[in-house]
């Protein structure tokens, strides 16, 4: 049904996660066969994901999309306080919905994507709105705007949290 | 219609000011590369593409692409934000201050302010989407460029993830330019 096999692009640059490659400069390394070899079966196990953790680390939560530069790994991201990591939490099952998402718009009979989708939107509701009742709202539907003072003024996010 | 989300799509916690990297990673958000023609680039399109695969796959990386629009944003707000003047004058970023002080402007690394002239639309589904896959590539390659240029881990992991969703993005936009080309020509 779904042709996730079609788009194994091998002409790709910097394809590659060997990190010996790094020793000379690859910038203009073509793909490498290995990273194509993983057999994407077209059967139940056609979604090969990372989980969300793995997943919103990365940037990505397709394991045969991933595609690491030179030698770099994902930063590892530390909460400093409770709110943190928190929000970390709902942020990471938020993306591995999102990123679902744009996967089913191009394969919307996706069974088993549609099932996993629903498992991170669940999950992204129950955290988000567990977030809301202790730090304050994350979008303006939230039930945790009928306080006075309006709860809506306080805290953007581009402000640093040390 | 659109709403807000108070929160970054992947956090942003810059602890050093850094006034050469801000003058570098400002393309990202008004070069012609960068995420504010991205974001127009696919929400313009959106409303031509010949099936609703399209329609929701250019609204919902249309919309993504706002929220990184947002992040670069805070990147360059985080690194401005304590700089000295001397420090500005001395990275080369007088003439920003005396338009802008320290706000945030969408320009190229250049200071070329953003034009809409950095992104088409044809109405062709399949020469729109062949300009949203380059545009994911050189927007990754752009990435590739700035993380070379910093060593700064707060500001190179987002720069990471950011050049990873130009990945899926591509990926995304190719998957659906194969599945046209085949079907457009029935
Ligand atoms: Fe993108």
């Amino acid at each position: 049904m779904n042709n996730f096999n079609d788009f194994m692009y091998s002409n790709v640059p910097g394809m590659m996660t060997d990190p010996n490659m790094n020793t000379f400069d690859n910038d203009f390394m073509v793909g490498n066969s290995q990273n194509m070899n993983q057999n994407m079966n077209q059967n139940m196990d056609h979604l090969q994901l990372f989980d969300s953790y793995q997943g919103y680390m990365r940037g990505n939560m397709f394991q045969d999309l991933y595609d690491e530069y030179k030698n770099y790994k994902p930063q590892r991201l530390v909460g400093k306080d409770e709110q943190q990591e928190r929000l970390l939490e709902l942020s990471e099952v938020a993306f591995a919905a999102h990123d679902l998402n744009l996967y089913l718009d191009n394969f919307p009979n996706d069974k088993e994507a549609i099932k996993k989708f629903n498992e991170y939107r669940q999950k992204t509701n129950q955290l988000m709105e567990q977030y809301e009742n202790m730090y304050g709202p994350l979008v303006i539907s939230s039930n945790s705007l009928n306080t006075t003072p309006w709860a809506w003024v306080s805290s953007f996010p581009w402000e640093v949290n040390k | 219609m659109f709403s807000y989300q108070k929160r970054l799509q992947y956090p942003i916690n810059i602890k050093s000011k850094n006034i050469e990297m801000a003058k570098l990673l400002v393309t990202q958000y008004g070069g012609s590369n960068g995420e504010l023609s991205a974001a127009l680039r696919y929400l313009n399109q959106r409303y031509t593409m010949p099936d609703d695969r399209g329609k929701a796959l250019l609204t919902d990386i249309g919309t993504e692409e706002l929220a990184h629009v947002e992040m670069i944003s805070t990147m360059i707000y985080q690194l401005l934000k304590d700089a000295t003047v001397e420090e500005i004058k001395a990275a080369g970023l007088d003439p920003h201050y005396a338009e802008h002080k320290r706000a945030l402007y969408p320009t190229d690394a250049n200071g070329v302010p953003f034009t809409v002239a950095y992104f088409a639309t044809t109405g062709d589904p399949l020469a729109d989407l062949s300009e949203d896959m380059a545009a994911e590539e050189k927007a990754r390659a752009v990435y590739e460029n700035l993380i070379d240029l910093t060593d700064d881990e707060d500001i190179r992991g987002p720069l990471l993830w950011l050049r990873q969703r130009e990945i899926v993005h591509f990926a995304r936009f190719k998957e659906l330019y194969d599945m046209y080309k085949k079907e457009l020509k029935k």
